[in-house]
């Protein structure tokens, strides 16, 4: 079993609570799970806690940005996850968006990391990174609509992009 | 690194934009690059993903999460069995489930002979578009011997699903690990024929040496992971950083390169396959076959398929095997976690959300090569279009884990 | 130890051609001969987009050896190519190169679809993926298995090699078009039609909605 980040508990309550003391009112929740620590951060200060933790807390490698969609909770969570190479240690930032409006700053001027992968979770999602230096599709063709990631997008295809139907009938002769 | 910037006194040039498209021999899958060229010299280029996006994290939200196994297989389909048993210890991972020790040798060879595969299909390429053919044909008999172990172990060639939750999918046969052993011990006389035909040869050290360097710096910023980021001198593993199937108990070392161009890369894979067969052989020694491949304890016979023999002939294994197949382990509600895997290509994450049922509510796999193939723009900046080629090649990128 | 032809019952006139083959003749037509030479020298163009590229680099690879058919000459360019070997999950974005790179192929011309993905979409049944590349281009042989094994795509070879020895070269005559295309499925309307313009023959073509599935090729001939 592997237990990234749990060596260090100590490093972790530290940076926990240099966190919580620079910003005061932007940490909602702190979740650990299976030794890892998710702070949960409310949408306007996580990009200065991003900057926060790359410049003075030393994480200078973004491993991943992701998302997910909970639909009966109206939210989109955009998952970020800064490691430091030096001391190995790995925390999350989960900041979570209204389903009407998911959109938030881009991080992509702090790790260059994050320009293809938000641009993924534009493509899929359908959250907006204000400031992002070229938001594109980037695997879906540039004329698809949709965003196919979210609960409500069917698997096979829907007819949103009308040029792609699914086969509903498997009668021969019909087709 | 040498710099392509002539000075054009009185000629009127200007920048012509040239599509290497999705259909290319060299592109190493369906990667469209758009080049801005200035004679021979690359001011800018643009690499377009996408031509191979299948869904497959959609897919996923649809099916259990033993259904999913065969997908990880065709991500990265250089070393299918890493993908495999990353999710198994993904999700082991978030179930809360211990493998046993047997099972834990078994994953670390099978881990470790995909890096080998892997690597020697990147070997043979490389060298392909390179120009040295030779090198091709000797990669492919020494992964052919790979695959036919792989077909005794698994009955497929190389996409597998061998790595399950909750263990593997079969045993080993009688003598099986004996001959992994043999072929391991015998495997550097490929890898030394191949690094007399190109290490020391002056046009591969032409054609590599100062070719698409990236600093480690920028490496770092851009995100790569694996032995592209080691070749720039970041000593960053991955296994040796959290250590997953007991790495830290193998005696092995992590080759780092200085400059970052794509000798180094060759380099640093050559010398990762070398100290994968160190690693091998270690765990050859502790593997003992009269172990059972999975716990006995009844809590967790609700997580893997039980023994196929035992399944046609006694009422509670077909009872498991009917309630693991059709529904399989739950996962809790809205816990998440990530776990990363040094796979051959750099570092393979999955990210998995709880969903409450037996279904992921959302399995986001962090593929190496898609952040590795965003550092090309800076790496081929200035070079010839013949490097670009060297570039991708070297970078190596697989498209089915880069669209997923 | 050899066969006396004098032993094997054959007729006076076959036993005088044999006489003259072991002077170094063969008489036959022409279409047979250039069939024969067409059949062995196929050059494929592998269209190898995921997976069974990597089988189909493996039965190029030394082991099962491609060369021993005459078609190790893989050229990537399709203007010298008279074998097109999808191999691979064809998307939506990749639809059109697909085609294009069909229609730069010159007459005659066959298609060889490997591996599940190409033949019915495969186990990707999403958004993106185009489910069979026969809605697209039609297809003379098509190979199951996730990815086929090596020697089942050196089978497929094979057939399509007695599909080229049936083809009967005529120079003078109108090339004959093969194939099964299941047809561009009036509800997929954005992808590639195979035959822009004027329509030879409506039996077998997309707009023929009376004639069902499994009856349709392509020219139906």
């Amino acid at each position: 079993m592997c237990d990234m980040g749990a060596r260090e508990v100590e490093n972790m309550t530290d940076l926990i609570k240099a966190v919580r003391s620079a910003f005061p009112d932007a940490v909602q929740e702190i979740v650990e799970y299976r030794g890892e620590t998710t702070l949960v951060v409310d949408p306007a200060h996580a990009k200065s806690i991003l900057r926060y933790l790359k410049e003075e807390r030393g994480f200078n490698y973004l491993a991943d940005v992701s998302s997910a969609h909970w639909p009966d909770e109206g939210r989109i969570d955009v998952v970020y996850l800064p490691r430091s190479l030096k001391t190995a240690e790995q925390v999350r930032i989960r900041v979570p968006l209204p389903v009407e409006d998911p959109s938030i700053e881009t991080v992509a001027d702090i790790w260059r990391t994050a320009d293809w992968l938000e641009r993924e979770v534009y493509d899929l999602m359908g959250v907006t990174f204000i400031g992002h230096p070229d938001l594109r599709r980037i695997m879906l063709p540039e004329e698809f609509d949709g965003h196919p990631l979210r609960k409500e997008y069917p698997m096979e295809g829907d007819d949103e992009w009308r040029n792609f139907l699914p086969v509903k009938d498997t009668d021969d002769d019909q087709l | 690194m040498t710099s392509y910037n002539r000075e054009r006194l009185d000629l009127n040039t200007e920048a012509v934009t040239v599509n290497m498209g999705p259909q290319h021999p060299a592109t190493h899958g369906v990667l469209r690059v758009v080049l801005t060229l200035d004679g021979e010299v690359v001011l800018a280029a643009r690499p377009d993903v996408g031509y191979l996006h299948r869904g497959i994290e959609k897919i996923a939200e649809n099916k259990t999460l033993h259904q999913v196994v065969p997908y990880t297989d065709r991500m990265d389909y250089l070393s299918p069995i890493s993908n495999n048993i990353g999710l198994a210890l993904a999700v082991e991972k978030l179930i809360g489930f211990d493998i046993t020790e047997k099972c834990r040798v078994m994953r670390v060879v099978c881990c470790e002979m995909a890096r080998i595969s892997s690597h020697i299909l990147w070997l043979a390429t490389t060298a392909l578009d390179i120009g040295a053919g030779t090198v091709y044909f000797y990669c492919f008999t020494e992964r052919e011997k790979i695959y036919d172990l792989f077909e005794r172990m698994t009955g497929a060639r190389f996409t597998v699903s061998y790595g399950r939750i909750g263990g593997l999918a079969r045993d080993w046969e009688p003598g099986l690990s004996e001959d992994i052993l043999a072929w391991a011990n015998q495997c550097h006389k490929a890898l030394d024929e191949c690094e007399r035909l190109l290490t020391r040869n002056p046009i591969w050290i032409d054609r590599t040496q100062d070719v698409g360097p990236i600093s480690a710096e920028d490496a770092i910023d851009l995100g790569l992971s694996g032995p592209n980021l080691r070749a720039s001198g970041v000593e960053w593993d991955l296994r040796k950083a959290y250590p997953y199937l007991g790495y830290d108990r193998y005696d092995f070392e992590v080759p780092v390169g200085e400059h970052g161009d794509c000798y180094d890369r060759y380099l640093v894979r050559l010398e990762e396959m070398r100290q994968s067969v160190r690693i091998i052989q270690q765990a050859m020694k502790e593997y003992d076959p009269d172990q059972p491949l999975f716990p006995q304890d009844p809590e967790s016979e609700k997580v893997f398929l039980p023994n196929k023999q035992r399944v046609l002939t006694k009422m509670e294994e077909l009872i498991h095997q009917f309630i693991v197949a059709t529904e399989g382990p739950k996962t809790p509600r809205a816990k998440e976690i990530y776990f990363a895997l040094e796979a051959p290509k750099g570092e393979l994450g999955f990210y998995l959300v709880g969903s409450g049922t037996n279904v992921a509510h959302r399995c986001h796999f962090r593929s190496p090569s898609f952040v590795n193939l965003q550092g090309l723009p800076i790496m081929v900046k200035g070079q010839m279009v013949a490097d670009v080629i060297a570039t991708i090649a070297s970078l190596d990128p697989v498209l089915g884990e880069v669209d997923r | 130890m050899g066969v006396d032809p004098k032993d094997t019952g054959l007729d006076e006139q076959t036993r005088q051609d044999l006489e003259m083959v072991k002077g170094g003749v063969i008489l036959s037509s022409m279409s047979k001969i250039v069939d024969m030479a067409r059949k062995n020298s196929l050059w494929p163009m592998p269209f190898g987009l995921s997976c069974c590229a990597i089988e189909m680099m493996a039965m190029v690879a030394s082991r099962y050896d491609l060369a021993r058919f005459g078609a190790e000459a893989m050229r990537f360019t399709p203007r010298q190519c008279d074998l097109m070997i999808v191999a691979g999950t064809l998307t939506r974005k990749m639809a059109p190169a697909c085609k294009r790179i069909y229609d730069q192929m010159p007459e005659p011309k066959w298609v060889i679809a490997m591996g599940v993905c190409t033949t019915t979409g495969g186990m990707f049944d999403a958004y993106s993926v185009v489910m069979g590349i026969d809605h697209i281009i039609p297809v003379d042989v098509y190979v199951p298995g996730c990815p086929p094994r090596p020697e089942a795509v050196i089978y497929s070879v094979m057939k399509i090699q007695e599909q080229v020895m049936r083809e009967q070269w005529a120079p003078l005559g109108k090339p004959r078009r093969h194939g099964h295309y299941r047809g561009r499925d009036p509800r997929y309307k954005a992808l590639p039609l195979l035959d822009k313009g004027k329509k030879i023959a409506t039996k077998g073509t997309p707009d023929d909605s009376q004639t069902p599935t499994w009856r349709k090729g392509y020219f139906s001939g």
